[in-house]
């Protein structure tokens, strides 16, 4: 392989050689330090061998001394090679540019991902990154990780931890979030259970404390249900921290508004395409009148960052926008199927227990459509009210 | 000068200095039947596709096949390619 590489840059010359005696010029050629390839004996007197283009004139010598004749049949790379050079130079200039650029790019980070994040947005980390001085552009050897690291942190309480990994002009930035230190009580403070919503009661499960209530008792929001004060008979009440389940069948209605009449969204003619250039943070548009607002569009902007994923990003990022028209006419009743199933979804989580039955009623007045969703839930809905100490 | 080289010879076997390096002997090493790296060579006395010579410090070597070639030469080391049959010393 590296005697092809050797060949196209010093060049290569195919030699006829004839003479009564041809081995005596290889040999002097091996004593000269001429290098000799793929010799071949084409008859008794005539050989044929490779030799490096600029040894010629020294075999031609050589040859005269040896009383041998010599024909180059042949010859390729070496100067023909720097001639090619020669004649192309302002293609082999324009692509030595390129490729320096591509390395120097090598150093600024023209792309970011945020990973590890589930409470945060990418936005909320990036924003603060580029608060530090990292961002589209930066020149990513001059970051001092651990600093960037600590300066992070501490704008961002909610990360435990963070990096940033670059990999030729894409940073990846790698939290891990905090997780929230558990509610901690002292199991001496005493407390009672109270209801935190009305309800009928269905079932006690009491662990520690006073019960007050008992199974088929109706109970207001704040009702104690048991109580932290535990009588004795041998000594003087004492105060605990009562624990325990207390489920109560719960009513809610709901309800959700939306006007009587929407306008309904159709799809006009005319959609069109708009494409800008991005070179960092700079913007060169090949359309005109961009800074005009568009009303009555939909606008859906792609990003093609030029680049190869995962190895290397470019600081050019192509963008596609779209814009398709529509026009509103007529009008629709909103869905109250789609709103009573919101409301439902919405008390599905607020509720600590089960939804037993509900039912949902749709109406309009004034001009508006009234979704209100009625149900009966079984919950627990005993909470800790702790004593005031004085 | 006989007995100066043999002497050399012996110490030279005595301290288990290669050959090759110590007293500039022919080293030949195969690759199966197609390739022949000749080290410490002192010329090509004769060269034909059937048959190759090669001197050597002592004698010379002979390579005897079909389509031999030199596939490179310097002054120290020569390549002989092809179907080698025979190689005799004489």
């Amino acid at each position: 392989m590296m005697k092809k590489e050797a060949f196209a840059v010093k060049g290569k010359c195919r030699v006829e050689l004839n003479g009564a005696y041809p081995e005596n010029l290889l040999n002097a050629c091996a004593l000269n330090g001429l290098e000799i390839w793929d010799m071949r004996c084409v008859d008794r007197y005539r050989l044929s061998f490779l030799v490096y283009e600029n040894d010629v004139e020294t075999l031609k010598k050589l040859a005269e001394k040896s009383m041998c004749d010599i024909t180059v049949q042949a010859v390729s790379g070496g100067s023909r090679l720097k001639g090619f050079v020669k004649r192309h130079m302002v293609l082999f200039i324009g692509l030595a540019i390129v490729l320096l650029l591509l390395v120097l790019s090598g150093f600024f980070i023209w792309d970011m991902e945020v990973y590890g994040n589930e409470k945060l947005t990418d936005g909320e980390i990036l924003r603060v990154l580029s608060e530090c001085g990292v961002d589209c552009g930066s020149f990513w050897p001059g970051v001092d990780k651990e600093l960037l690291r600590s300066e992070v942190l501490l704008k961002l309480p909610e990360l435990a931890w963070m990096t940033v990994n670059v990999n030729s002009s894409r940073a990846s930035v790698v939290v891990s979030e905090r997780i929230e230190k558990p509610e901690i009580y002292v199991e001496s403070e005493s407390a009672d259970l109270v209801a935190k919503k009305t309800g009928i009661i269905k079932s006690i499960s009491a662990l520690n404390g006073k019960v007050l209530v008992t199974e088929g008792n109706s109970v207001t929001e704040g009702e104690v249900l048991i109580s932290g004060l535990m009588d004795s008979i041998t000594a003087q009440p004492r105060l605990v921290r009562a624990q325990g389940q207390v489920m109560a069948e719960t009513w809610y209605e709901l309800h959700s508004v939306s006007p009587g009449e929407l306008a309904a969204k159709k799809p006009a003619s005319g959609s069109r395409r708009r494409v800008a250039l991005k070179f960092g943070d700079k913007r060169l548009n090949f359309y005109l009148g961009g800074r005009k607002t568009v009303d009555g569009c939909d606008k859906i902007i792609d990003n093609y960052i030029i680049g190869v994923e995962g190895v290397f990003a470019l600081p050019v990022t192509l963008v596609v926008e779209k814009i398709i028209p529509y026009r509103t006419e007529g009008s629709v009743k909103p869905d109250t199927g789609a709103m009573s199933q919101r409301l439902y979804e919405s008390l599905e989580k607020s509720v600590d227990g089960e939804v037993l039955s509900h039912s949902a009623v749709s109406g309009s007045r004034e001009g508006l459509e009234i979704v209100s969703l009625r149900a009966s839930c079984l919950e627990n809905i005993a909470e800790l009210c702790e004593y005031k100490t004085p | 000068m006989k007995k100066l080289i043999e002497r050399v010879e012996a110490i030279a076997d005595s301290m288990e200095l290669p050959a090759e390096a110590a007293l500039g002997e022919l080293k030949l090493s195969m690759v199966g039947q197609g390739r022949a790296l000749v080290e410490n060579h002192r010329g090509v006395l004769s060269f034909e596709s059937s048959c190759v010579s090669v001197a050597a410090k002592r004698g010379r070597l002979i390579f005897r096949g079909d389509g031999l070639y030199l596939a490179a030469m310097s002054a120290e080391w020569l390549v002989i390619c092809g179907k080698i049959q025979v190689v005799e010393w004489e």
